[in-house]
């Protein structure tokens, strides 16, 4: 809990998966207490500062891409927002967009735990061909977990964020499509969710 | 409040429309414009909120309230550190347009039709009359990297602008600048100020700053006699700078110490005018940063313009542009990143302002290569009639346009950061691919149709001169390509091998082709004319071009020297790294155990910008899986790294570029330096920064066998 109001939820909609005493659930797009909740625990826990316009484009969009985490006290712990466009029309693209644990919680598996369960709904329902995210080349924290899975560096971006630090884009191939310049491939039509 | 219009009825009216959780917004609303989005009392991203934490001195501030000596010495020296802090990745609110100055002279300006320079005003006492000229001058300049910046460099990446729809003095003259500046020089010397000489130095170097930019108008006399008298022009211009840069850094005690006027700098810009950015505070790099930023500044363009009077040919241009530009540019500021990319190319694409262009440029890489003395590129040597000439013309003629665009993208890499530049490298790949493949089809075409084409050697091998000159050019950018990506980090422990190995494969591919195609062409068309000037009358221009093409020779051959000095180190570093997974100090595979994806797909990916590139073939991993030797000694890597250290002193004894030579001495220390890794380190595999940016430190101990 923090000044922005309490972490508490007791909606039990889409749980996925229990590991100990830990529970995983998929968002509930109605309702507006977790919505609260994962916008308050993103901005008290990211550096970049997103408007409200932010997370209900991803929350309303692409409810299915995002997870929470809860402890047993029913406290949200961990949230994912995802998301899946197409990139420059020949690519599916999944997008992890923002991962927060809260501190108490870290080292714990469970952003592991919510990267894999997005990865495999993105595969699953959407078929995605890659998946991409960006993160501050100084953030060995978030290296070390995607590189731990096997997303790869394939850009350098300069000065990409706020805090004027570079950011690496990491990819993790999941269709043969990921391996060909977007100049060869043929163009596809765009994804039901977006 | 008579400014403002009720919008309650009409907001709750619209809002009424919002149902069901879902999101009303234009389909011109995107994610991008979502992150600039207002969230009306969040103070991380509403800028309305500012007036709230504003002093009463800050919400009542006037420009026009007469100024002190101390207020006048104090804001000039706030305005410069404002600047420098522009340029260190910050924007124009949150930096140079927090001064109520600035933005009262700008806003002025933007917003009337009158827009000569003797309308500004920022009150009439003396000071702040000099204060005016100050603030023009400044505002000029950044109007000037404004427009520098949305011509060379990457909004967001190398300059934040955020201009607020301001117009930075656009239409403003540059000499009427430095004049009005002359003037208020004028009006110090005649004013009663105690430090009159400390006030002229900031005003002198504003005039300098402003005339920064006159180099990308200046005309330099490529590959011949320097025109000195230009020369000493703009380094007396650049010497001025850095002596008041001087005399600046010498009294930082005095310029620190002086006051500002209350209020005239503060965050009101950012809630007065419109604004699509969140909140920020004032941001100011200090005095000694911003001083030795502006140094660098002027240092740097005296280096720079002074190399450029003295390029003799065009290989020390290429050395130039490689040593000097492309691998310095992380040390360049961003205003000389900006102005060299000018520089160098002119929108007449004449290249450093001479009267040599992009298409001499062109002819001149390609003949210096191997293009020179050939039947395709010399259509008197053809023997077609008008229509077939016309015809083969029109066809060389567009593969010459559709190279010359090629070698300008490759001048674009240079000045950029080095993130870019291997972006813009992954570009080109594909524009030299096809470029060699249109060249083929071309050179086979002419040579099929019109027996227009020369001979490799004596056999009937067609040296096809364009084409090979193409592929030595992508062989190259491939090289790079990777390269780079070593010194931006792009590669994992578990891949460093497949990276090095696969250069590897290509320096040896460049080597090759470079040696059995450039080399040995140059040398049959030196034996043709050779035998030819026995039987022949003019037997002194065919001694010309013997000569022109032996020196061509002699230049490839001295790039292939310090290529197989760099392929020998390469090879070294795969055998090092091969024989460190033997001793088990790396584990390669168990590095991608617990992978969702496999190391076959990253090695995919990885390579994937060569995917489309059919010369020369891509490397598999099944390749790539069986390269490792499983006999390899210490004593094998120890030997080919002294090797490949030889190789490269011996080749550094005819550098003469102090850059190139700085860089061949870094690749010998890294050779020192993993023979001495090799003998004793820590007992864990690390890879950290070397003496080269392409070659990390690698550290690990063997095992003790006991």
């Amino acid at each position: 809990m923090d000044s922005s109001g309490s972490f508490k939820d007791t909606d039990d909609y889409g749980l996925v998966a229990t590991v100990g005493n830990l529970r995983y659930q998929r968002f509930n797009p109605a309702s507006q207490n977790q919505f609260r909740i994962i916008s308050n625990l993103i901005a008290d826990h990211l550096s970049e500062p997103y408007s409200i316009y932010v997370y209900w484009y991803f929350l309303n969009t692409w409810p299915q891409y995002c997870y929470i985490t809860k402890d047993s006290a029913d406290t949200v712990v961990g949230v994912i927002i995802s998301k899946i466009n197409l990139h420059r029309n020949v690519r599916t693209r999944g997008y992890i967009g923002m991962l927060v644990i809260d501190p108490i919680y870290r080292k714990k598996g469970i952003a592991k735990k919510l990267v894999q369960l997005t990865i495999d709904a993105m595969i699953e329902a959407d078929h995605v061909d890659e998946i991409s995210l960006e993160t501050e080349v100084i953030n060995k924290g978030a290296l070390r977990l995607y590189e731990s899975l096997g997303f790869m560096r394939v850009k350098r971006l300069y000065k990409y964020y706020l805090s004027t630090h570079d950011a690496f884009r990491l990819i993790l191939p999941v269709s043969d499509r990921a391996f060909k310049r977007i100049a060869f491939l043929d163009q596809l039509p765009e994804p039901v969710s977006t | 409040m008579n400014d403002y219009v009720d919008i309650t009825e009409d907001f709750f009216s619209s809002i009424s429309q919002i149902s069901n959780n879902r999101v009303v917004k234009s389909p011109f609303f995107d994610l991008l414009e979502g992150t600039r989005a207002i969230e009306i009392n969040n103070p991380r991203l509403d800028t309305g909120l500012i007036p709230n934490e504003l002093s009463a001195a800050e919400l009542n501030f006037e420009c026009s309230k007469p100024i002190s000596e101390s207020e006048l010495s104090g804001l000039m020296n706030k305005l410069f550190k404002l600047l420098m802090s522009w340029f260190s990745s910050s924007s124009l609110p949150l930096t140079v347009l927090s001064c109520r100055y600035v933005e009262d002279i700008v806003h002025g300006y933007t917003m009337s039709l009158d827009r000569g320079i003797e309308t500004f005003s920022l009150g009439d006492g003396v000071y702040n009359r000099v204060l005016k000229s100050f603030v023009v001058g400044l505002s000029k300049f950044i109007g000037i990297m404004i427009t520098v910046g949305n011509t060379v460099l990457y909004e967001d990446e190398d300059i934040t602008t955020r201009n607020m729809e301001l117009d930075f003095l656009t239409d403003i003259m540059v000499d009427d600048v430095l004049n009005d500046l002359e003037s208020a020089i004028g009006l110090v010397k005649r004013s009663a100020a105690q430090h009159k000489e400390h006030i002229i130095k900031q005003l002198m170097l504003l005039q300098d700053l402003n005339s920064l930019p006159i180099l990308s108008n200046l005309q330099i006399n490529l590959f011949g006699v320097p025109d000195l008298r230009q020369l000493q022009s703009f380094q007396d211009i650049l010497n001025r700078g850095i002596e008041c840069l001087k005399f600046i850094a010498d009294h930082k005690q005095f310029y620190e110490t002086q006051e500002l006027p209350v209020g005239s700098v503060s965050k009101w810009v950012q809630a007065s005018l419109g604004n699509r950015h969140i909140p920020g505070d004032v941001y100011d790099i200090g005095f000694d940063e911003t001083f030795k930023q502006m140094t660098n500044v002027f240092e740097q363009l005296k280096q720079i313009f002074r190399k450029t009077n003295y390029i003799k040919d065009i290989e020390a241009l290429d050395l130039f542009l490689k040593y000097d530009i492309q691998h310095m540019v992380n040390e360049y500021h961003v205003i000389n990143k900006g102005i060299f990319q000018l520089f160098l190319i002119r929108e007449d694409q004449s290249i450093l302002g001479s009267v040599y262009h992009l298409s001499d440029l062109t002819l001149d890489l390609m003949n210096h290569v191997n293009v020179f003395n050939c039947n395709v590129s010399n259509p008197k040597t053809w023997n077609l009639n008008n229509a077939d000439t016309e015809l083969v013309m029109d066809a060389l003629s567009q593969l010459l346009k559709d190279l010359e665009a090629g070698v300008y993208q490759n001048l674009t890499v240079y000045a950029n950061n080095r993130c870019r530049q291997r972006q813009l490298i992954n570009k080109n790949l594909l524009v030299w691919d096809s470029l060699q493949v249109q060249s083929e089809n071309f050179e086979m075409e002419i040579y099929n149709n019109y027996k227009i084409g020369d001979k490799l050697s004596d056999t009937d091998e067609n040296a096809l001169p364009i084409s090979s000159f193409i592929y030595s050019t992508k062989l190259e950018l491939m090289i790079e390509f990777l390269l780079i990506g070593i010194e931006l980090e792009l590669y994992r422990e578990f891949e460093i091998y497949s990276i090095y190995w696969y250069i590897n494969y290509l320096t040896k591919v460049y080597i090759n082709h470079s040696t059995e195609r450039l080399l040995k062409f140059n040398k049959y068309k030196i034996s043709k004319i050779v035998a030819k000037k026995k039987k022949s009358k003019n037997k002194q221009e065919l001694e010309q071009k013997r000569e022109k093409l032996t020196k061509i020779n002699e230049a490839l051959q001295h790039k292939i020297d310090y290529w197989k000095g760099f392929q020998r180190l390469i090879n070294s570093v795969c055998l090092l790294l091969n024989y460190l997974q033997n001793q088990k100090m790396i584990k390669f595979d168990d590095l991608t155990a617990n992978f969702i994806t496999s190391f076959e797909s990253l090695f995919r990916l990885r390579f994937k910008p060569f995917e489309s590139i059919g010369v020369p073939s891509q490397l598999t991993f099944a390749q790539y899986s069986s390269s490792f030797a499983s006999d390899v000694s210490q004593d094998e890597v120890i030997n080919s790294l002294n090797m490949a250290k030889e190789a490269l002193v011996e080749y550094n004894k005819s550098v003469t570029n102090d850059n190139e030579k700085q860089w061949i001495s870094s690749l010998v220390k890294t050779c020192f330096s993993y023979i001495l890794e090799l003998k004793g380190g820590k007992n864990v595999f690390e890879v950290s920064p070397g003496y080269n940016t392409y070659f990390p430190k690698f550290t690990a101990k063997l095992p003790v066998i006991e």
